[in-house]
């Protein structure tokens, strides 16, 4: 199940809907992302943001997560997956993105939770501006987030 | 005898292009994204301007996946030119 929406979600709601959906699961592994009031702490650009704001391209971000939710399918035995990423304008610790995942065993859960996380931040057309009292300051790719997806050989 | 493509743009390189989208009618030698955008570098400075002092790569689709420069074009063909992407 995937969805991309402006509200918010609740993680007790979506681990019960994994567990009915998932039939004899032995494992359920759930992730949740939140905005950070501090960007880069421990640096001299170290900074306090007031809202994040989340923008996307409709269509195409649909497409790229299930995309990335099949590659997970293809690569472990999964029960159930599902993945919530918000968009729109986000305050600090306001969740942002959620990935739940189901199988028989917990290697296959922790793993494939892992995998897709690791595409979201990459392969799906989402951007982050980070806003502060000025005009803001649009979220740059990571080399550590290119090094993510090397460890999938990819 | 020509075409015309619907051109999207997002985050930064929506703001740098002070538009989100616009149509643009290319003549039909404009075969391949590589062609697009040598077209639109000459046309528009705002793109030549992203394109070269751009501090990350652009990247492009076509008709919402992800494309090359040796990705081929089609009348009503969605193109979107955008920065690297960040989820999650």
């Amino acid at each position: 199940m995937i969805q991309v929406c402006e509200h918010d979600f609740d993680i007790g709601l979506e681990y019960e809907n994994i567990r009915e959906a998932s039939g004899d699961a032995g494992a359920i592994v759930t992730f949740s992302g939140l905005v950070r009031e501090f960007c880069h702490p421990g640096t001299e650009s170290m900074k306090s943001i007031t809202s994040l704001l989340l923008e996307h391209y409709p269509g195409m971000t649909e497409k790229a997560l299930q995309k990335i939710e099949s590659d997970a399918r293809d690569r472990w035995d999964l029960l159930d997956i599902r993945i919530i990423h918000r968009v729109g304008l986000l305050k600090p610790q306001d969740q942002i993105v959620f990935v739940g995942t189901a199988s028989a065993h917990r290697v296959a859960a922790f793993e494939s939770a892992s995998f897709i996380m690791d595409f979201l931040k990459s392969n799906a057309p989402f951007w982050k501006k980070e806003n502060d009292n000025g005009e803001g300051e649009w979220v740059q790719s990571r080399d550590t987030d290119a090094q993510a997806l090397r460890r999938w050989s990819v | 005898m020509s075409f015309v493509v619907d051109i999207f743009y997002f985050a930064s390189v929506r703001e740098a292009m002070d538009c989100d989208r616009e149509k643009i009618e290319l003549p039909n030698a404009t075969a391949h994204i590589s062609d697009l955008v040598d077209l639109m570098a000459v046309q528009n400075k705002k793109f030549w301007q992203v394109q070269n002092t751009g501090v990350a790569p652009l990247l492009v689709s076509v008709n919402q996946e992800l494309a090359t420069g040796d990705t081929a074009i089609s009348e009503g063909d969605e193109v979107a030119f955008f920065p690297p992407m960040t989820g999650g």
